[in-house]
């Protein structure tokens, strides 16, 4: 016998509490793994170029459309490089349930601003900006819906009605993006804004917003002040936030019942994290008896601390890390639904380094502090007890 | 020339503060205990036995006087040093066995070697010798609630002799059995104070049990005398 026996026969002995024990701590760190996953994939950034790319939209709102003209009047402002502009389109595929995030853009600007980040072959590229039926769609979309390079597809549009009356829109895909970086949202698809424009019965010449790039040495934020400032005095008066600002906002539209969801499961964890908690510190506290024999027997305190703080510190780190990998399985197989919302979403170093620093605070907490006075109790005491 | 006692205590004395009051248990007490001598102690309850047996056996501090063990002074031994008095030189035999129900009987009698450096192979070996000389070697593989209660209380002895220690402390071994069991754990007892040389001091209310004792002691009012075997 060793203590590694020891330990595992005193775990076999009451196997029903550790194992449910166990599950609860597996589950509050599947929950832990996904929430914390959710947190940074929300405040994550998709590559270096968005730090310095910003959006321009209606100081009303972004859902308020800007004037085409708009457009050109960016091109004027000295500190702006590079510039495009987009127009939410959206639509369904098949089903109203199969909702699809579809962009309207002018595809050559829009291209020398995103190219890099979209990650797309040469004659993808071409095959796009030659045809204006052509769209360019995203991997994680593609996969969803079974998309492939050349086929048509037909979207339905109940808001935007085409001016002969019709809201079925045909279009061929001519290439499909992986993304740069992991965290790039590929469940986008792209059409060309003029055959949105011109098809379109109402809101011709409208956009949604503008990208904008500075010159080189120009900072970002003088540059959109530069851009409101110049707006100023237009009927349609802007604001222009940082890409990253802007898509939290937009994600924010869809997110607010996420965010309820992110706190009902918070509630839920914290309430695992004390059942287990009180829990393990319980169990420690029963084991009065089994402490009393053991100094008796000739036991230190610190071995038989050591004793009762190993099994709870296994338990742990064994059910906390196995939680932590259920939670990374499931991102993975639901990484596509969540696409739109926490690009990229995934168990990182970092979360799992938190994660096993928390196991270790929770089992210092539920063990060691018990254990600690029952371990300093006074032996004959402990045997009384028993 | 005298030899030098195994067990002496030299005016001890034992109080307990309650609120602004002090309960003394015994005051003044000296006993004196040879190697290989089986000495009972009988008394009514609260009167201080096991008081005295868990001071012997370093799990309790008494308030005043000394304790010597071996001729050496354990009432000024820091926690680590009590555990290895413990460890080498005490065994332990409670009434209720003490048993730890996850082990079966070899791992509990196994319990004291996992604080030496002895092997596998040496401790397997122990644990058969120990368990052979309690009569018990046939149930090692049960658990403790496989077993009867005078079989527990084998295995509780061969625990205590497991690392072979010169003095065994027990409290009230026999109380929880019946006549029958008793006397064949008091049979055990005696036999390993006549062949082994152990010292033996035991807590009892039984006085069929004292009388395999050499020497009885009788507690009352916080005071010790020795009982006249002779009456």
């Amino acid at each position: 016998m060793n203590s590694s026996k020891f330990i595992a026969l005193n775990f076999k002995s009451a196997w029903l509490r550790n194992l449910l024990l166990m599950s609860s701590i597996v589950i509050a760190y599947v929950l832990f793994g996904i929430l914390s996953a959710f947190q940074q994939s929300y405040g994550a950034t998709s590559s270096d170029d968005d730090a310095s790319r910003m959006i321009t939209a209606n100081k009303i709102n972004f859902t308020q459309p800007l004037p085409l003209s708009h457009f050109h009047e960016v091109q004027k402002i000295p500190a702006v490089r590079e510039q495009t502009y987009a127009a939410w389109f959206g639509g369904y595929y098949q089903e109203p349930r199969n909702s699809l995030h579809a962009i309207a853009v002018e595809p050559q600007s829009y291209l020398k601003v995103y190219g890099k980040d979209l990650h797309l072959s040469d004659s993808a590229q071409k095959s796009f900006l030659d045809d204006r039926s052509a769209i360019l769609v995203g991997k994680s979309m593609a996969e969803q819906y079974g998309w492939h390079v050349g086929d048509q597809i037909s979207i339905l549009n109940k808001r935007i009605t085409r001016a002969d009356g019709a809201h079925n829109w045909v279009f061929r895909i001519a290439g499909i993006f992986e993304g740069a970086t992991e965290q790039i949202d590929t469940s986008f698809l792209y059409i060309h804004y003029r055959r949105l424009n011109e098809a379109r019965d109402q809101n011709v010449d409208t956009i949604g917003w503008i990208v904008t790039k500075p010159e080189v040495g120009e900072n970002p934020s003088a540059m959109g002040q530069a851009i409101d400032q110049h707006f100023k005095s237009f009927t349609d008066r802007t604001t222009t936030e940082s890409e990253r600002s802007f898509s939290q906002a937009f994600v924010a539209q869809f997110g607010n019942l996420a965010l309820v969801t992110l706190l009902v499961l918070a509630a839920a964890l914290m309430s695992l994290i004390m059942i287990v908690g009180s829990t393990t510190a319980l169990s420690v506290q029963q084991r009065a008896r089994e402490v009393g024999i053991l100094k008796a027997l000739g036991f230190t305190r610190q071995q038989v601390l050591q004793l009762i703080v190993t099994e709870s510190f296994s338990l742990t780190i064994i059910s906390g890390c196995f939680g932590l990998a259920i939670a990374a399985g499931l991102l993975e197989s639901m990484a596509e639904s969540f696409a739109s919302i926490a690009p990229g979403i995934a168990i990182t170093a970092e979360i799992f380094v938190a994660g096993v620093l928390s196991m270790i605070a929770l089992a210092s907490l539920a063990s060691v502090i018990p254990a600690l006075k029952v371990v300093n109790a006074d032996t004959a005491t402990l045997l009384r007890r028993s | 020339m005298t030899k030098t006692p195994i067990i002496e205590v030299v005016d001890g004395c034992k109080m307990y503060s309650k609120s602004r009051n002090d309960a003394v248990v015994f005051e003044h007490l000296n006993l004196s205990i040879q190697q290989g001598e089986f000495v009972a102690l009988m008394g009514p309850s609260g009167s201080g036995k096991t008081t005295l047996l868990h001071s012997i056996g370093g799990l309790e501090k008494l308030t005043s006087g000394q304790i010597l063990i071996g001729g050496q002074q354990i009432d000024h031994f820091n926690e680590r040093q009590l555990a290895r008095l413990r460890s080498q030189t005490i065994g332990f035999i409670f009434q209720f066995y003490n048993l730890m129900p996850m082990l079966n009987a070899a791992g509990n009698i196994e319990l004291p070697l996992m604080l030496t450096k002895l092997g596998q192979k040496e401790r397997r070996r122990r644990v058969d010798e120990a368990a052979e000389m309690v009569g018990i070697r046939h149930r090692l593989k049960h658990r403790p609630n496989e077993l009867s209660g005078g079989e527990q209380q084998r295995v509780a002895i061969a625990r205590a002799l497991v690392s072979d220690p010169p003095i065994l402390l027990c409290d009230e071994p026999t109380g929880d059995l019946d006549r029958a069991t008793a006397t064949e754990v008091m049979k055990i007892l005696q036999l390993l104070g006549k062949e082994l040389g152990k010292s033996i001091v035991m807590v009892t209310h039984d006085p069929s049990a004292a009388d395999y004792a050499d020497q009885t002691y009788t507690f009352n009012k916080g005071e010790i005398s020795k009982m006249d075997r002779a009456a």
